[in-house]
């Protein structure tokens, strides 16, 4: 070390100014490669360094707080280590010199004896003297080695000749020369030596701290060269005296000594000087994030620590901030962030999701339990109905009879009101079916009409009027457009006190706007299809329904479904819809504009007031609503206060067309006419006064046609026309007063079953046959059906109806039938067997479905009934085998008729009624428990025909042979 | 005019069954296949009802108690108990094997047992009155004769 500074004397201080500690741990020729290379730091160094980068004043009254205190005492003492480490070098030095010293005074010694020794051999041995001069010369020069340069003009010359007396004076004299430069060196260098010392003690604490900033700089330069940092200072005032900042936008003179506001603008400046301000205020350093967006440098986001600075008396000062570009991290974190929201979101949507597949499993739990309620509700109240029907057997006076009609109407509305009630949660459910029948409007229209008037308790006109246009038949649901109607009405009478109630229905033409047809027009048209109507409805909707044929068919086809589906469209292609448009008005109390929005909503009704004067559950406009929608159409309200309400709603009908109508032309004209009559019938009008007559219509036609009760549930409309003739006081206009027995037959369904009526005119008709025709009137055309089945039977059926009422057996052979009956339960068997037998058929029974297969593989049946639920093999499979084997002539190996069995089979059978067998297609019957196991979609999937539900009884087991069994 | 007594006493009893849901409109279609050439017709099915109605529950406690109770098999001897009822119209008992079914369907078995509790109650009091409309019955039919 000693050496190096011996060396190199300008780089002594310098370089004993490094840190120690840094020193050692970057190697220095790195470092000074790296700054002598690095032509940019050391500029951008430089740069920093201006006194305009910085406000030096400021830097003296921060050196005042307290952390240029402390940071004076780390000077202090790290000078007094150096000034020690110094001094501890010149006393080293000082040891050499002396030493040097010492050798040159022995060398001056030695030089003052040669002489004296020469001088005395000059005497004795003077030739001598130039060899020993050679070896002296050498001897001198030796100890100089170090001083070279200072010794190097020694060269001696003697003018004088050699060994003469001036030759040796000349030579003494030279070498006290030498000896004095000798000195004089000696003399320099101690001064050199002196000047040393001196100097080391002018140099003071303030340049070595100077120094040492000056490195620290540079270090802390290259170590945040390329740092995305900014590090500044500011004052109390918030300006800045300091600023560091490696990619910076403006030039340091424009940022040193103003705030930020002078230097930036736009979002963000304000929030971070607050936060400064804060700072100061609090004196508790913070780190934040501030997202700026000026037009200096755009839209980044700093996190910026920022601390108060304190002086000495403890007054903030200013502030130091550090601020750092996290612009990517943040971008980063935020679409972090918005993954997690959406994970979030999508863990939402799944227990959604879950939700609603548990909401939806408690709906279908909710749907079980409907099942099993309806049938709770139903049951007692089918009970009450069945005795009163019993009742009505029996020998009653005209005044217990009335009283009966009315406790059978009234129970029947409580029955369809449960069924209501229970449709639109199945409607809601998405489990609600259309039925869709063949009906007539008009006959819908003054039904409704007629039922409101039979119940009229005001002084109120009942009217209805139909457009002529409207057709004389349309498809649709008409229990629910029944409904529907018959809510609306008794909703009007209900809040009508005075005035009238009616019933305006007509022909919406949405295809046709312009075609429509005035009432005047229409009337002289109305007979021979009008030409513009007939345009429109292809088929003309005058057509009658005189194929009763026809109608059963489509009756069969269409017992599910809503008018515009498919499977109808199979039966009558090119259907016509039309847009029937049914208003119903009142002059009522009309309801307040504010209550509207709520009328249509489930248990809502006008206000509370309403609700206890006029009572009612609030259900009924909300079913309308919901049944009108479920079949397309739309269900609106007008109404003023005080003046009256009329609810339209607008309903697509689909016109039915009877294909074979041109085939049977005989029936044709007798038919027009009847429609005619009735096609003119456009309205109706019910005066209050028509009521207290009303009783005694309905005791002449007690009397006149010997009807019982069970007849007027069928076809009240017939039965009021059949009795307006007589007595009532109904005014009902252009009336329809045919009773010929010829029109009857060719009529639809409620004149077939007049005209049977008549047949059976005075016989007792037995409660299970009136039921039957109860429950079928209750769907419109099936009545037709029973109708025209009755008919084909003609007297044989008479015969074994009334029989059966007298309770004794008729088995007409020709109506023998071979039934398989397949039951596992006793008592099941027992019920089925008895009513079986006492329609006069012919049955076997086994016990399972694999007994089943036996059997007909040993006989042939017309008709199998088949339970579902079965030990062994159940219904569904014993159906899929049999199916199978007609389908490919031979049996499933599991099932395989043992050998015997084919002997015996064949021994049985004939070929032909083997090949028959095999050919046809026996039908199966279900029957199923009504359980959630046995679906009526599984039966039919297995290839079973139909299905009736268990308990059996009469009336289904009856209808359901009426159908598969061949007519005999 | 014995006769006539107990059949009002039968009608009552049989209304009162109606009125009080034992029975629904099934026993009527029971009691239409009555007639000249099946006389005792409702007997007969409802002597078989209750013998066999007594087996199953009779079973179904059986299998009720057993440690492992097989929950198929109990739920297909209710389900032949749920037939012979609803085929004789006994609505209570009918729909009490409904529910059984259903906890049968959740493998409960204290569901199980007391809705076993309650049909036994339920047919046991069914099978009295039963018991007592049949001896009125025969009853009346004993009169018969001498008129």
């Amino acid at each position: 070390m000693g050496d190096e500074y011996l060396a190199e004397p300008e780089d002594e201080v310098a370089i004993s100014m490094w840190p120690e500690n840094i020193g050692d741990k970057h190697q220095k020729q790195f470092k000074m490669e790296k700054l002598g290379k690095d032509q940019d730091a050391l500029e951008d160094a430089n740069f920093q360094q201006k006194p305009s980068s910085v406000d030096l004043n400021r830097l003296m009254e921060l050196a005042n707080s307290e952390k240029g205190v402390s940071q004076m005492q780390y000077f202090v003492k790290h000078w007094e280590y150096k000034r020690a480490n110094t001094a501890r070098l010149l006393k080293e030095q000082i040891g050499l010199l002396c030493q040097q010293r010492k050798e040159i005074e022995q060398r001056k010694q030695q030089i003052l004896e040669e002489q004296q020794f020469q001088d005395e051999s000059y005497y004795a041995v003077k030739w001598q003297v130039p060899i020993l001069d050679e070896v002296y010369k050498d001897e001198w020069k030796r100890p100089s080695k170090k001083n070279d340069d200072l010794s190097h003009n020694q060269e001696l010359k003697i003018d004088a000749e050699y060994d003469s007396i001036s030759y040796w004076k000349e030579r003494a004299m030279q070498l006290e020369k030498t000896l004095e430069a000798s000195l004089q060196r000696e003399r320099s260098l101690e001064e050199k030596l002196e000047e040393n010392i001196k100097n080391l003690q002018s140099h003071t604490p303030v340049e070595e701290f100077s120094g040492m900033l000056k490195r620290a700089d540079y270090f802390l330069h290259l170590v945040l060269q390329s740092a995305p940092i900014v590090i500044a200072h500011q004052d109390a005032d918030l300006r800045y005296r300091f600023i560091f900042n490696h990619f910076p936008t403006l030039a340091d003179e424009d940022v040193i000594g103003k705030t930020d506001y002078e230097i930036l603008s736009g979002e963000g400046i304000e929030e971070m000087n607050n936060v400064k301000k804060e700072v100061m205020a609090s004196g508790k350093a913070t780190k934040r994030e501030f997202v700026f967006n000026t037009p200096l440098f755009g839209a980044k986001t700093f996190v910026t620590y920022i601390e108060p600075v304190f002086s000495k008396s403890g007054e903030t000062i200013g502030v130091n901030y550090v601020a750092m570009d996290i612009t990517d991290q943040v971008t980063r974190r935020e679409k972090m962030a918005d993954i997690r929201v959406r994970e979030a979101v999508q863990k939402a949507k799944e227990t959604e999701l879950s939700k609603s597949l548990h909401i939806t499993e408690e709906t279908m739990r909710a749907k079980q339990m409907l099942a099993t309620m309806s049938h709770e509700i139903r049951s007692p109240l089918s009970g009450v109905l069945s005795m009163a029907e019993i009742l009505a057997t029996t020998k009653l006076d005209k005044e217990q009879y009335q009283l009966l009609e009315v406790m059978l109407s009234s129970g029947d509305l409580v029955l369809q009101l449960i069924n209501d009630i229970l449709d639109l949660s199945k409607v809601e459910s998405g489990a609600m079916k259309l039925e869709a029948t063949t009906f007539r409007p008009r006959e819908v229209v003054k039904h409704v009409l007629q039922t409101a008037a039979a119940s009229l308790k005001k002084e109120l006109i009942l009217e209805g009027c139909i457009g002529d246009n409207v057709p004389l038949e349309v498809t649709g649901d008409v229990l629910r457009i029944r409904q529907i109607l018959t809510n609306l009405i008794s909703n009007a009478v209900k809040f009508t006190h005075e005035g009238k109630v009616g019933i305006n229905l007509h022909v919406l033409d949405k295809q046709l706007p312009g075609c429509r047809i005035e009432g005047g027009q229409l009337h002289s048209k109305a007979h021979s299809a009008p030409a513009a109507a007939a345009e429109h409805f292809s088929a003309s909707p005058r057509k009658c329904d005189n194929d009763t044929l026809g109608c059963s068919n489509h009756e069969d086809a269409c017992q599910t479904g809503i008018p515009s589906n498919d499977n109808f469209g199979e039966h009558h292609e090119g259907d016509e819809v039309v847009w029937l448009r049914c208003d119903v008005y009142d002059t009522g109390i009309g309801i307040p504009e504010k209550s509207l929005p709520l009328l249509f909503k489930r248990y809502m009704q006008a206000s509370d007031d309403h609700a206890r004067k006029y009572g009612g559950t609030g259900l009924g406009l909300a079913i309308c609503k919901q049944l009108v929608e479920l079949m397309g159409g739309t269900l609106t309200v007008v109404s003023k206060e005080n003046e009256g309400s009329t609810f339209s709603f607008v309903l697509p009908c689909k016109i039915p067309v009877k294909e074979d109508h041109s085939d049977d032309p005989d029936d044709m004209p007798s038919s027009g006419g009847d429609f005619t009559t009735s096609d003119i019938e456009g309205s109706f009008i019910f005066k209050p006064q028509a009521r207290p007559y009303l009783l005694t219509s309905g005791v002449s036609v007690m009397n006149n046609t010997k009807l019982i009760g069970g007849n007027q549930f069928y076809d009240p409309p017939n039965i009021l026309e059949d009795r307006k003739p007589f007595s009532n006081g109904f005014v009902l206009a252009e009336d329809h007063s045919t009773n010929s027995a010829s029109t009857a037959h060719q009529s639809n369904g409620p004149s077939v079953s007049r005209t049977n009526k008549e047949q059976h005119d005075n016989a007792m008709v037995i409660e299970l046959n009136r039921q039957a025709e109860r429950v079928s009137s209750s769907r419109g055309d099936t009545t037709s059906v029973s109708g025209l089945i009755h008919d084909e039977r003609g007297p044989c059926r008479v015969h074994e109806e009334k029989s059966l009422h007298k309770k004794s057996k008729c088995s007409p052979s020709s109506n023998k039938a071979k039934i398989l009956l397949v039951e596992d339960n006793k008592v099941n068997i027992m019920v089925a067997k008895s009513m079986l037998e006492q329609l006069g058929h012919g049955i076997d029974i086994v016990n399972n479905g694999l007994e089943a297969i036996r059997a007909i593989q040993k006989r042939q049946y017309d008709i199998i009934l088949m339970d579902v639920h079965m030990p062994e093999m159940d219904g569904l499979q014993a159906t899929k085998f049999i199916r199978s084997f007609e389908n490919t002539g031979c049996w499933d190996t599991s099932v395989k008729p043992e050998h015997d069995q084919i002997i015996a089979g064949s021994d049985n059978l004939s070929d032909c009624a083997h090949m028959k067998k095999q050919g046809k297609r026996v039908p199966i019957i279900a029957m199923t428990a009504n359980s959630f196991s046995e679906s009526a979609e599984e039966c039919l999937a297995a290839g079973m025909d139909s299905y009736i539900s268990k308990p059996v009884n009469f009336q289904n087991i009856k209808e359901c042979l009426q159908q598969y069994l061949p007519p005999q | 005019m014995a006769a006539a007594a107990l059949t009002s006493q039968l009608n009552a009893l049989v209304n009162n069954m109606f009125a009080m849901g034992l029975l629904d409109d099934q026993f009527q279609q029971l009691q239409m296949l009555q007639d000249s050439t099946a006389p005792d017709f409702v007997s007969e099915v409802v002597t078989l009802f209750c013998d066999d109605g007594e087996r199953i529950i009779c079973e179904l406690s059986r299998q009720l108690e057993k440690p492992n109770v097989d929950f198929d098999r109990v739920d297909s001897y209710v389900h032949q108990l749920k037939g012979s009822s609803a085929s004789v119209g006994a609505q209570k008992v009918k729909n009490t094997c409904i529910q059984f079914r259903e906890f049968c369907q959740q493998r409960s078995r204290d569901g199980c047992l007391k809705t076993l509790d309650l049909v036994r109650t339920e047919f046991y009091d069914l099978r009295n009155k039963f018991q007592a409309m049949l001896q009125l019955e025969q009853q009346i039919q004993a009169c018969y004769p001498k008129h």
